[in-house]
């Protein structure tokens, strides 16, 4: 089977947030930049998924998703806009975090677009396409030099390419694809033709936690048509053997937990008489089991 | 180096859920809240209460955790379901019951003899030392735990500054009764 060309030039040299920074500057989708980074490292192996068989109290197994150190962790040396994911993972090499508290952890060290943003303008790809200067900083003005204006046409024309030519790709030529996507890693989903289950579980989860901080999260995810990834989401090796292939769907969300808590509300619960602390040293408590 | 009891033990611990995914304010975020930690040491925390409730539940000898570990089990403790239904009768197999220092200098000194066992524990089942700011040794654990609860929304609160914090330290050295 015949393989079509690629003449990607800069994207595969780019993260997506560096991408999303040049294609729409201050314009920004806040959610678009931690889901597409996310995905990038998982694509590039820095962090690695694994599902572990939960047992709710119902005796329904749900699946976790924890994350972990990559293959390719060790080595990589994350920008500062990646380090939101990856730094948690440093000082234990055998640590696990849950999908979701890591997402979480991402969005808290994210802190907001601007400073975000601020950050991936920084990066060595992006250094030289944005003017800079006191006054520039102070008014957080976005102004691209010459090169940086040059690097965003490419960057538009080539995210346009992708765009026309995924779906010719996607079920005719596999070879494509996968080269396609160990070339562009987390920017192969920059186009809006493709998606991935995990991808929608990101956004899904990033929208609840921004519905949670009262920021109205209604960005309008573009209705059109595209290419769905469906397959397992455990794509250490997976991911790019299966590609497209034995579409498994991945399973539900992980929606364990169980509704412990007599908390509710907010401030706590009140009431019980559990009463530990106290005492004299504050930290004691022994157990007997 | 684990036991193979601890080790089948350790895997369902290790990925026993104290977060509610549909919470607003799940247990993490409500423990972080609580304590002003940030989100990852919380999270460090309850990994290091997990190891815990396995020393707890394995060792022969009784085990006293770290100041933040305690907090984190405080806080499941309020979470009766998940702590004795959940933990206690389904993984650990049986109840853990949390024993509150009864006060005074024999107590202090007991607890900080079970401190430095658990800490030892530690090193040989999980191979590797524990987080030294979760697991801070007993010299320091055991000291500057003056806490209190405060509304923050009708106090203040500012922090000392270090070198009070050692002076204090030193003069309450010098003024501990000798045994």
């Amino acid at each position: 089977m015949a393989t079509s060309p690629l003449n990607f030039q800069i994207l595969p040299l780019l993260t997506p947030a560096e991408a999303l920074v040049l294609l729409h500057g201050k314009m920004l989708n806040f959610k678009q930049l931690l889901k597409l980074t996310l995905m990038d490292l998982l694509l590039k192996k820095v962090l690695a998924i694994r599902t572990t068989p939960f047992i709710k109290s119902s005796n329904q197994p749900v699946v976790h998703m924890y994350l972990h150190r990559g293959a390719k962790y060790a080595e990589y040396r994350p920008l500062a806009h990646e380090a939101i994911y990856t730094k948690h993972f440093a000082r234990e090499p055998n640590r696990e975090i849950s999908f979701i508290n890591l997402i979480r952890l991402g969005r808290r060290y994210a802190i907001s677009t601007t400073y975000l943003r601020q950050k991936i303008m920084k990066t060595p790809q992006l250094l030289t396409s944005f003017e800079r200067g006191f006054w520039i900083s102070l008014t957080d003005k976005v102004k691209y030099t010459a090169e940086g204006a040059l690097k965003r046409t490419h960057v538009e024309t080539e995210l346009n390419e992708l765009t026309n030519l995924l779906p010719q790709v996607y079920h005719s030529d596999r070879a494509t694809v996968r080269r396609l996507l160990h070339m562009m890693n987390g920017n192969l989903f920059l186009s809006n033709a493709i998606d991935h289950n995990l991808l929608l579980l990101v956004d899904e989860e990033l929208s609840r936690l921004f519905a949670r901080e009262h920021a109205a999260s209604a960005d309008d995810d573009s209705a059109e048509e595209f290419l769905f990834i469906a397959e397992d989401w455990s794509f250490d090796d997976s991911f790019e053997d299966g590609f497209g292939s034995d579409s498994d769907g991945g399973g539900d969300s992980s929606d364990g937990g169980g509704d412990s808590g007599c908390g509710g509300g907010d401030s706590g619960c009140g009431g019980g008489d559990s009463g530990c602390g106290g005492g004299d040293s504050g930290c004691g408590g022994g157990c007997s089991s | 180096m684990m036991t193979s009891q601890q080790a089948a033990l350790w895997q369902q611990l290790r990925y026993f859920e104290l977060d509610d995914p549909k919470a607003t304010l799940p247990f993490s975020a409500r423990l972080a809240r609580e304590n002003g930690w940030d989100l990852d040491f919380t999270l460090r925390a309850i990994d290091e209460y997990k190891k815990f409730l396995l020393l707890a539940a394995t060792l022969p000898h009784p085990v006293t955790p770290s100041d933040p570990v305690d907090q984190v089990w405080h806080l499941h403790l309020l979470y009766t379901h998940s702590y004795w239904e959940e933990l206690c009768g389904k993984v650990l197999g049986k109840p853990l019951h949390h024993a509150p220092t009864r006060g005074g200098i024999a107590e202090r000194s007991k607890f900080n003899d079970w401190y430095n066992y658990t800490l030892k524990s530690y090193v040989s089942v999980f191979d590797c030392l524990p987080p030294e700011d979760l697991w801070p040794t007993a010299k320091i654990c055991f000291r500057f735990v003056n806490f209190r609860r405060v509304n923050t929304d009708t106090y203040w609160i500012i922090p000392k500054p270090t070198w009070l914090l050692l002076i204090q330290n030193a003069l309450e050295q010098l003024w501990q009764p000798r045994r």
